[in-house]
């Protein structure tokens, strides 16, 4: 074999190691945005998932407590039950953004697969003219909230609060959106420690909807050099909408 | 499988009637405490149910994908309360033994249980060590190293290459 390690060599290894479980929580996190369009990648961890499966061996069987699948199944049905309009009422023309509880609890009345979705909540506020349409927490790998992100499509812009503490690193976030059934992540631009407001197009804009990935990485400053990622992904999650 | 991506509340009902004891097993071996690797299970059963309709027949057997949940499920557990520190260090031991202690897995074809071992046993005590504690026990490398005595770096280096001398090997 080689000492030389090859790319085919670092996919596999870094899809072992996903399968492993011993990625560094922001690795496992860039990997798994790979993932979602890389198909080498994909059949990387499922021929690691097969390969070591026999060591779940090891581990003696147990047998869970009987009530355990009720709770199961009460979950699944809280998160699929549909959202009922005026549940939560926000006082409008608030600043709405800088309480994120409310949004995370609107999320969580509505029924929302918050625990099957970790990362990312995108909701429709209650509707009313000139708000904003869409609001989205990113969160975290330990669930603190980091971001807010708010697309206003009445006047074609997205805008990003800070609401956490930023990250303690010399590159910058900058915020990418990753519409559902394409492997192109656009950028929407760097964030700063304030409020960033980007104008996008419209067609962009329709392409933030159910099943497409917002994620922030780390970026030299000024940006990523060659338009997509190069550093590592500190938040993503996928857009689950809110249906009033 | 196919029939929970279509949302069949009784073939989930199955499905989980088959695995969960299994699961559960992988889920306490790492988490350690009854009512957390529950939790870990519950949640993983949870993603299954929305995620079913994405398995693929193609990739390999449905049991390795789940196992994988689970796993992943455990270790985010763990890593969101503090791993018990009284916890008993079962360190693995000798290869010799490693497909007697790897029981079989229904789901699991035998012929994947009888390769993995035989390609484990040829890799050096060592670097076996922490590709199969990692896995069983959900050991991070910075635990592996400080539990098993070896600088961290080594440790990183052994998973990587210890990996690819099984692809190898497996694919031998």
């Amino acid at each position: 074999m080689s000492d030389l390690p090859s790319d085919r060599d670092d996919l596999d290894a870094d899809a072992g190691e996903y399968v492993l479980g011993t990625l560094s929580p922001e690795d496992h996190m860039r990997f798994e945005m790979r993932l979602r369009t890389d198909r080498q990648a994909q059949a990387a961890v499922a021929y690691w998932e097969r390969r070591l499966s026999p060591l779940a061996g090891l581990a003696a069987p147990a047998e869970p407590d009987p009530q355990l699948f009720g709770r199961i199944e009460q979950t699944i049905n809280r998160q699929a039950r549909p959202a009922r309009p005026g549940r939560v009422l926000v006082p409008a023309r608030t600043r709405i953004w800088n309480n994120v509880t409310i949004w995370r609890n609107a999320a969580l009345a509505a029924g929302l697969a918050a625990a099957a979705f970790a990362g990312l909540l995108l909701i429709r506020p209650l509707p009313q003219g000139g708000g904003p349409s869409y609001v989205a927490v990113l969160d975290n790998a330990e669930g603190a909230p980091v971001w807010l992100v708010t697309a206003d499509p009445a006047n074609l812009t997205i805008s990003v609060d800070p609401v956490g503490q930023s990250p303690n690193d010399s590159r910058v976030p900058e915020l990418w959106l990753i519409p559902e059934g394409t492997d192109t992540p656009i950028s929407l631009g760097v964030l700063g420690g304030h409020r960033t407001t980007a104008v996008i197009d419209a067609d962009r804009l329709a392409q933030i909807g159910e099943g497409a990935v917002l994620a922030v990485s780390l970026e030299p400053p000024g940006g990523s050099p060659t338009g997509t990622p190069t550093g590592p992904v500190v938040q993503q999650g996928r857009i689950v909408p809110y249906l009033p | 499988m196919q029939k929970v991506g279509q949302q069949d509340a009784a073939a989930f009902k199955e499905l989980y009637a088959a695995t969960a004891s299994r699961l559960l097993g992988v889920a306490m071996r790492i988490v350690r405490r009854r009512e957390v690797a529950e939790d870990a299970l519950h949640d993983a059963f949870v993603r299954v149910w929305w995620h079913a309709s994405r398995f693929d027949p193609a990739r390999g057997p449905a049991l390795a994908w789940m196992i994988t949940i689970v796993r992943n499920s455990a270790i985010n557990h763990i890593r969101k309360t503090a791993r018990e520190t009284a916890l008993e260090t079962e360190v693995d031991g000798e290869a010799d033994s490693l497909l007697d202690r790897m029981a079989e897995v229904p789901g699991i074809p035998a012929a994947d249980r009888i390769g993995l071992a035989r390609c484990l046993q040829e890799l050096e005590a060592g670097p076996r060590q922490c590709v199969v504690m990692a896995f069983a026990d959900g050991w991070s490398h910075e635990e592996l190293a400080e539990r098993l005595g070896h600088p961290l770096g080594t440790v990183k280096s052994w998973i990587r290459r210890s990996l690819l001398r099984l692809r190898e090997c497996l694919s031998a």
